[in-house]
């Protein structure tokens, strides 16, 4: 007996609570609704070929590629001044910071979404502050509110992996350039952006993957007016007219298409490390 | 007792392209103080690592006490080893890190305890039992890593660069305890250094590594005084390297002319006619004389001068090409840059080597 | 240097500042909302109605919200202990051991974690309905509900604990286990009495992790209880609110007590890794 024994117990696990589920994910969406909302076996793309069909591809497709790029680049865009703020801090100081970033995660993120749903609502303060300032803008049941739920929910996971880069960043390089005449805007662009890209990937796969696949802040921040993926999905599994065929077929569709961007990411990884 | 504690033959090792150790063979006695001595890189951890067990030969045969043990796992070996870092466990107090190895040969209790408190003894650390390792100093970690390997009383103690991290007063201290040690306890002692001095002092026997190979194996005062070859001449102490060739034998004597120079050179192996030859010369053999004094001496131009406090280091321009060093106990004596002093030697201490090429 | 270049310079500096005051304003705007709201008299949890604890007065004797908490605690505890063995046991043969195929198997027990949990979800739902439940029927045992949520919140978990251990186990001074077995452990003996110890820290931070993540999940739990069976955790409990005409002011009291909770937690684990630290210094 050797460590190597330790291996199989987890793997064991695996391989049956996720590996066969996901085959039967496939076997599934091979298949087709009958008519009393049953499975029946077979063996046929249809379910894919529906997914070209605009119902299905064109407004969710576009809905969750679009909300998960925006919440990807506001993350990027309100976390990275944080990462960077908080890295350039003194090591206890920079411990408390990051512990406030994280801290507001510690209560269920369903609550966090309410807590939204109190605020964006038309009578709340955000709506009646728009409104005085002449917006008139539907939060509410609307991409807007959303976005900005989205945007809160996933705001850590890109500042986390910039300030893990930025930390470990030299800044001694930045005085450098500074010596030899650079602004800090463009010690900034020419410096340390290209040098953080590696933290800059990994936030940005980070919220975008997860983000794809989200259901429950489209559903109660969106009222179920912005169809994304995931929405869908939940439809075809547990609404009210059932298609689980399809349903599988979605979400197989889902995993693809994050394979294809996680497989792009690590390609940029491995091109980026000479500078990691 | 046999007569070796550990036999190596034709071990070879290799890491993906690179060979680490190659076809190294060597015999160390029962009982004595044998080092490995290289620079970094040379092989002489992984070498030690092979006799420990953690590393296995990619071909050639170890025998630890007479008996195969090329393929044993380590802890089934006789052998203990003193980490480079110690390697002591951060969780574990001092005696519990002493008792470790008492404890998986299932000891009992009263025994085990009367054992550690002996072994902490022998290092002088009685009374810091209780302590957990970082509460305790560079050098009385190393007493207990040292405690730690010696209470289960292997028969051999390999000790990777054990003084490597401790300051030069502390390693002088720690360099003359394991000496003692070794002599009171009898064990054998396969040393891993970097540090020649150490090597020299400590060492019965030494093995120079170089390149994954040993160029030479011997007491320390054949090592420093015939070195075999030119990168255990340069690496053991110092050396000024002349080339000349020989112009005429007589026995062990021979003529060899460097330059415009000429000197004699006496050899344990006859030189040929007309050889091309290496010859090593260490500085502080070299004594300062009178310019011009002939009688076999040279003449030549002080061109630099160092003054370091227990020596003075010149370096003397004797033709366009040929430069030596030479250091001198003391004081200058009122010597100078561009005066002009004459060289003299032992004709002993001038030792034709092998030119080594790896 | 030119005054407008300073100017920006400048400009850019105080830019930094506002941008990263007006995050930590955006992070906490909901929290704060939270816990004002957890003190209001209001019936309804969306409503301000003057400050008083009915909601915390409520919530202890609303029988839905505690079993709710109950079921959510008990699910994470014994997932987090599963997951935690598995996950550790699998971070240790990955480092440690030779392994075959170490590649591949290194890339699968990382997908849990990178795909979006709902098709894992989905995948968990179709394959307790249409493999696991039929089958076990067929020897005349059911699965309950819980018991499925616990498998579907290990899956997830294992690779958390894993990534964690492992990272820890990575960084761990080899010397140390090679010190235990040149002095005659037996490999089993350097896992138990060195290995284990000192990776006590992470292995009680992947716990610490797996039971947060199992806490807090709602995909798996909502596709692994379908079927109406009644079994709510508390995201469940707390989704199922937005069907009705009110919210229930307990909410914002539940959201208050689980930060505090949250709170006490971190500071528990903080205090054992520091300890840690201190001993490995």
């Amino acid at each position: 007996m050797s460590t190597r024994t330790l291996l199989w117990p987890g793997l064991v696990w695996l391989l049956l609570f996720f590996a066969v589920p996901v085959g039967i994910i496939l076997v599934i969406s091979l298949g087709q609704r009958a008519p009393d909302g049953t499975i029946r076996w077979g063996f046929s793309l249809d379910n894919y070929l529906r997914l070209l069909e605009p119902l299905y591809w064109t407004g969710p497709f576009w809905n969750s590629l679009g909300l998960a790029a925006l919440t990807t680049i506001l993350c990027l865009v309100l976390g990275y001044p944080v990462a960077y703020s908080i890295a350039r801090r003194s090591a206890a100081v920079k411990h408390l910071l990051l512990f406030f970033v994280i801290l507001p995660f510690f209560t269920n993120f369903l609550v966090r979404i309410y807590a939204w749903f109190i605020l964006l609502r038309p009578e709340g303060w955000i709506a009646w502050l728009l409104r005085s300032l002449g917006l008139d803008l539907a939060l509410l049941g609307s991409p807007v509110g959303v976005l900005i739920g989205l945007v809160y929910g996933y705001l850590p996971f890109m500042i986390l992996p910039l300030y893990a880069t930025l930390e470990r960043f030299d800044f001694s390089l930045v005085e450098a350039a500074h010596d030899l005449g650079a602004s800090r805007w463009q010690s900034f662009w020419k410096i340390i952006f290209p040098l953080s890209r590696p933290g800059v990937i990994a936030g940005a796969v980070l919220v975008f993957v997860p983000v794809l696949g989200e259901f429950i802040t489209p559903k109660l921040l969106g009222g179920g007016k912005v169809p994304m993926f995931g929405v869908l999905i939940e439809e075809k599994f547990l609404g009210r007219v059932p298609d689980w065929p399809l349903g599988a077929a979605m979400a197989l569709a889902l995993m693809i298409l994050v394979s294809l961007v996680l497989a792009r990411y690590f390609q940029q990884l491995k091109e980026s490390r000479w500078v990691g | 007792m046999d007569e070796f504690s550990v036999e190596l033959h034709e071990i070879s090792k290799r890491f993906g392209q690179t060979t680490v150790v190659e076809r190294i063979s060597l015999r160390i006695r029962s009982g004595e103080f044998f080092s490995l001595l290289g620079p970094s890189g040379c092989g002489k951890t992984t070498t030690l690592r092979i006799i420990a067990g953690f590393e296995s030969p990619d071909s050639g045969e170890l025998l630890i006490n007479g008996k195969l043990a090329t393929h044993t796992p380590p802890q089934e070996r006789d052998v203990n080893l003193v980490f480079q870092n110690y390697a002591l466990f951060p969780h574990l107090t001092v005696e519990q890190n002493v008792a470790f190895g008492l404890e998986m040969q299932k000891l009992p209790r009263a025994q085990i305890r009367e054992r550690v408190g002996k072994a902490l003894e022998l290092v002088r650390l009685s009374g810091l039992g209780a302590r957990l390792p970082h509460q305790l100093s560079g050098g009385q970690q190393q007493r207990v890593a040292l405690a730690r390997a010696l209470v289960t009383e292997p028969s051999v103690l390999l000790l990777d660069e054990p003084l490597g991290a401790l300051d030069f007063k502390l390693r002088q201290e720690m360099q003359l305890e394991l000496k003692r040690l070794q002599r009171d306890l009898k064990i054998t002692f396969l040393y891993v250094t970097h540090d020649q001095e150490e090597a020299l002092k400590m060492s019965d026997r030494l093995a120079v590594m170089h390149q994954g190979r040993v160029l030479q194996i011997g007491p320390p005062q054949e090592i420093y005084e015939r070195p075999a070859t030119r990168f255990v001449a340069d690496f053991i102490g110092e050396s000024n390297f002349l080339e000349g060739r020989v112009v005429h034998t007589a026995g062990r004597r021979a003529v060899v002319q460097i330059g415009p120079l000429q000197t004699n050179v006496f050899s344990d192996t006859p030189l040929q006619l007309h050889q091309r030859v290496t010859l090593a010369l260490r500085p502080e053999r070299i004594q300062l004389c009178l310019p011009d004094a002939g009688n076999g001496t040279w003449t030549g131009l002080v061109e630099e001068l160092i003054y370091i406090g227990k020596e003075t280091r010149y370096r003397v321009r004797l033709s366009p090409e040929i430069t030596v060093t030479v250091s001198s106990p003391g004081a200058s004596n009122g010597i100078t840059v561009g005066e002009r002093v004459g060289l003299t030697w032992d004709p002993q201490s001038l030792r034709p080597i092998e030119e080594y090429s790896a | 240097m030119g005054r407008l270049k300073r100017w920006a310079d400048q400009t850019i500096g105080s830019l930094l500042v506002l941008d990263t005051l007006l995050t930590y304003i955006f992070l906490y705007l909901p929290i704060g909302v939270l816990i004002l709201y957890s003190f209001s008299a209001s019936r309804y949890a969306l409503v301000w109605g003057g400050f008083s604890l009915d909601a915390y007065r409520r919530l202890l004797t609303d029988p839905e919200i505690v079993s709710a908490l109950l079921n959510s605690v008990i699910v994470a505890t014994s997932a987090t202990a599963l997951a935690t063995v598995l996950g550790t046991a699998l971070a240790l043969a990955l480092e440690r051991a030779r392994i075959r195929w170490r590649g591949s198997i290194e890339a699968f027990v990382y997908l849990p974690i990178v795909i979006p949990e709902i098709v894992m979800a989905v995948g968990l739902l179709l394959f307790f309905a249409q493999v696991l439940r039929p089958l076990v029927s067929t020897v005349g045992l059911g699965i309950s509900p819980p018991l499925a949520v616990i498998a579907g919140h290990i899956t997830f978990s294992i690779s958390y604990v894993m990534v964690v251990v492992r990272a820890r186990l990575r960084d761990l001074d080899k010397s140390l286990e090679e010190a235990a077995l040149d002095l005659g452990a037996t490999p089993w003996q350097v896992v138990r009495r060195v290995t284990l110890p000192l990776l006590a820290p992470a292995i009680i931070s992947g716990a610490l992790l797996a039971f947060t993540l199992s806490l807090d999940d709602f995909y798996v739990t909502y596709f692994a209880t379908t079927g109406g069976s009644g079994f709510k955790t508390l995201p469940l409990y707390l989704y199922a609110l937005q069907g009705r005409a009110a919210i229930p002011p307990q909410m914002n009291a539940v959201a208050s007590l689980m930060l505090v909770a949250s709170l006490m937690l971190i500071a528990l684990a903080l205090l054992v890794q520091r300890r840690s630290y201190s001993r490995r210094a």
